[in-house]
């Protein structure tokens, strides 16, 4: 697999990307880029598909961060806990500033599945306010849904520091939980700007 | 790329690294080492120690207690720990841990060599080889009769097989001063091992290159300071500095050329970092540059716990433990031999 | 009193000229052991001064020496005991034994010297520790020069304790015992030589008495003899009995000597 902990990784990905865009062409061989033919593909794309996507990525990218976090904190937690068992019951709160995350996804989730309707497409081709709705519950889906899954890293990692900290000195617990707290707080923007985002959706006209 | 290994590292070394900052918050502090200076009597050391993480070692001793016998239980405590956290760790950690350990092992070997050589009893050797460095083949070492087998043996059962066939020949094993023996197999472990630390890369590759650029600077020091006067050649001092640190190579070329302290400290003093210690000791005085390099190995590996998501936290682990043993061993032997005095020359304060 | 402090000889002059040669012999000897007991005893103060500054300075010494020791381990790590003890092959320091003569009295004296040349220890502890080693090594090598010369001053002091008290029983044994012994026995000597010279002065006077006595009654006889005419050649018939006793006076030590031994056999029992 790519190790994408090794920086010229990152280098190489786009590059290679481009490369394969080139190779292939999308569309008429003759240009680069065919935007008639690039029209034609995303106007016949079911915004169904779009809507579901955005579903699935706010909740599973969401439970995702918040996992990484857990881990993060949980085992450096538990390692800490070993020689200074006091910090375990304090230390739940980094557990649960990420469990929120997962909460933050699972509710955005929620809401922007409600807001999928029924629309029929004519001829084919679905109606330009349902294509409209369904990039913006995509939209909505992934800003979410990457939103939290770093700041549940963010959380995870500030909450072993955190642990680990406690351990030698436990009134740095205070200090770090409210570095924390600003960490949690990023999700929720993610969360704010997911829901203002599919709060306009209108399926049809 | 820093950073990646914040998501990364707690999948295979969050808990080991919990563990081993805990431990941290056992090692003794000034207030312990104040304690500790007032005793009277090794008993009184002993009563200070069972207080602390070295208490369950300490307190089934029976009462004509002796330096050694603290000094070994201490040390006990220390490969307990280690052995704890090796058995729990995988892949590179494993490694690097190991790694950590080469050193005593490069010692036994030489222990057991020189043993060998003088027709030691094979368990005596044993029981004289530090724990850290015990590996499982060690005891088939000794069974070796002449030189050659042990050179075979050597180099098919110890971790230490690449050092031994790339520098030493078997006619070495015979011939070579058993202390430039041992130099030489440290210098290819600290290269080795440098190489490991900057193949693992990000944070540990930083800390790991900071610690062992000191600890090969140090002796390179050390072996200059020690080989005036002797019939070591210029050359061969040379060829027992590793190859990096921040003296190579232009350092080491001044080192090789030393013939007194002045020297040595002129070459050492052209490097920033250093240049504090020396300033530090008057002119014309080595004595207590070992008590000086002792405590910027101290601060550099209290750094070291500065940083998370590092492996350098458990190599500063044991270099500390082990410079706390010292410490004890110091304090409990001017106690015991009634020099209070000196107490406060040997201690280097750990936090 | 006098039995039990004397020798038992018989007091005759050659006797008392063997007691007195041996008095001047016992004498003689006396002062002279008298002079090695002085020599002996000087020499005896002054190892034990010696003996008390070296082991004074050995205190510290060793002292400063195993605090170089622990320098050493601080620096080159608690395992260091074990390389330095196995890369021993041959003893540099080594003791060499002789004999010292003091007023006759044959003392062992211990002297160490460091073997010359190189030793391969130079280079131990070069990756740490090096210099710590080779002061502790100077300071063992001083300790150790220090224990030899103690144990130089401590077998020097026992030896010498030893002659010195023997020289000293001599000398008192000799001032006591011997020469008192002498005196007594000489003064034993002279006083039953003198006896014997009274006895004889007596018995001589007493002899000259008897023959005095008896020539008187003889002169009496005589002249009753010639008194009574022819009755005389009858009385001259006991005559011989009186000259046995006369014959007896030549061979009278024989009565005195038995006489003698009646008395040493009283001294005897």
């Amino acid at each position: 697999m790519v190790d994408l902990t090794r920086p010229i990784v990152w280098f190489y990905l786009p590059v290679t990307i481009t490369w394969i865009c080139f190779v292939i062409s999308v569309g008429n061989p003759q240009y680069f880029i065919d935007y008639n033919w690039l029209w034609l593909l995303f106007r016949s794309m079911s915004p169904y598909f779009w809507s579901a996507l955005g579903v699935a990525l706010a909740v599973g990218m969401s439970i995702l961060g918040a996992a990484w976090g857990i881990f993060i904190t949980g085992s450096s937690l538990v390692g800490a806990a070993i020689r200074v068992p006091r910090i375990t019951s304090k230390n739940l709160i980094s557990v649960i500033f990420c469990e929120a995350v997962a909460i933050y996804g699972v509710i955005v989730a929620i809401i922007l599945q409600t807001k999928i309707e029924r629309v029929d497409p004519v001829d084919g081709v679905y109606d330009k306010y349902a294509l409209a709705a369904g990039y913006s519950i995509f939209g909505s889906g992934v800003t979410c849904g990457f939103a939290n899954l770093v700041c549940g890293m963010c959380v995870g990692i500030v909450g072993s520091s955190c642990a680990l900290s406690d351990a030698q000195n436990s009134t740095l617990f205070v200090k770090i939980l409210v570095v924390e707290i600003f960490g949690s707080a990023l999700g929720l923007f993610g969360v704010i700007i997911g829901i203002i985002m599919s709060g306009g959706v209108k399926w049809a006209a | 790329m820093y950073g990646f290994e914040m998501m990364s590292f707690n999948i295979k070394d969050g808990f080991l690294e919990g563990v081993v900052r805990s431990h941290r918050t056992g090692m003794l502090t000034v207030a312990d080492y104040n304690n500790l200076s007032q005793c009277e009597t090794l008993e009184d050391i002993k009563l200070n120690l069972t207080a602390t993480d070295y208490g369950p070692y300490l307190v089934n001793e029976a009462s004509p207690i002796y330096t050694a016998t603290i000094v070994d239980r201490c040390t006990q405590k220390l490969v307990n720990d280690w052995n704890y956290m090796r058995t729990q760790a995988d892949e590179n950690l494993a490694m690097f841990m190991d790694y950590c350990t080469y050193g005593h092992m490069i010692d036994n070997v030489v222990l057991i060599v020189t043993g060998t050589l003088h027709e030691r009893d094979v368990q005596e050797l044993l029981d004289k080889c530090h724990p850290l460095g015990m590996f499982d083949s060690i005891a088939t070492l000794a069974v070796a009769q002449n030189m050659r087998e042990l050179y075979r043996l050597v180099l098919v059962d110890t971790p230490l097989a690449p050092y031994f066939s790339e520098n030493l020949t078997h006619e070495d094993l015979d011939e070579m001063n058993i202390e430039i023996m041992r130099n030489t197999l440290y210098k290819a472990y600290l290269d080795d091992f440098a190489a490991f630390c900057q193949k693992l890369g990000s944070t540990t590759a930083e800390i790991m290159g900071d610690m062992l650029a000191f600890e090969t600077d140090r002796r390179a020091l050390n072996i200059t300071l020690n080989s005036i006067g002797t019939e070591l050649t210029r050359d061969d001092r040379k060829k027992l500095y590793s190859n990096f640190g921040l003296l190579y190579p232009h350092g080491h070329n001044e080192l090789a050329m030393a013939e007194d302290f002045d020297q040595i400290r002129s070459a050492m003093e052209k490097v920033p970092a250093y240049s504090g210690i020396f300033s530090k000791l008057g002119y014309g005085e080595s004595q207590m540059l070992d008590k000086l390099l002792y405590e910027e190995e101290v601060k550099k590996c209290v750094d070291c716990y500065e940083q998370q998501f590092h492996y350098g936290v458990f190599y500063a682990y044991m270099k500390l433990r082990e410079q706390e043993i010292r410490n004890i061993m110091w304090v409990s032997e001017c106690v015991a031999q009634d020099q209070k005095g000196r107490i406060a020359d040997g201690i280097v304060y750990l936090f | 009193m006098s039995s039990q402090n004397r020798l038992v000889v018989v007091p005759t002059v050659t006797v008392l000229t063997v007691m007195k040669a041996r008095l001047i012999g016992a004498t003689k000897g006396h002062a002279l052991l008298k002079k090695k007991a002085d020599a002996l005893t000087m020499r005896f103060r002054q190892l034990l001064k010696e003996i008390i500054d070296a082991k004074e300075n050995l205190g510290s010494t060793m002292k400063g020496s195993f605090f170089a020791y622990t320098e050493a381990q601080y620096a080159a790590g608690e395992n260091i005991k074990h390389t330095i003890m196995d890369n021993v092959d041959t003893a540099v320091v080594k003791v060499r034994g002789d004999l010292d003569n003091v007023a006759g009295v044959k003392i062992p004296r211990f002297e160490s010297f460091v073997l010359p040349g190189e030793t391969k220890m130079d280079l131990t502890g070069l990756g740490r520790g090096g210099q710590q080693l080779q002061s502790c090594r100077k300071a063992y090598l001083s300790a150790v020069e220090l224990l030899v010369q103690l144990a130089n001053l401590q077998t020097a002091f026992l030896t010498l304790d030893e002659a010195l008290k023997v020289t000293n029983r001599r000398v008192n044994a000799l001032e006591n015992v011997v020469k008192p012994k002498l005196e007594n026995t000489i003064s034993y000597i002279k006083a039953e030589l003198d006896e014997l010279e009274r006895e004889e002065f007596f018995r001589l006077k007493k002899v000259q008495k008897n023959k005095q006595k008896k020539q008187m009654a003889q002169m009496a006889e005589d002249a009753a003899a010639a008194a009574a005419g022819e009755k005389a050649e009858a009385g001259d018939l006991k005559m011989p009995p009186f000259n046995g006793p006369q014959g007896q006076q030549g061979v009278q030590p024989p009565t005195n000597s038995s006489l003698l031994n009646y008395k040493e056999d009283d001294l005897l029992f």
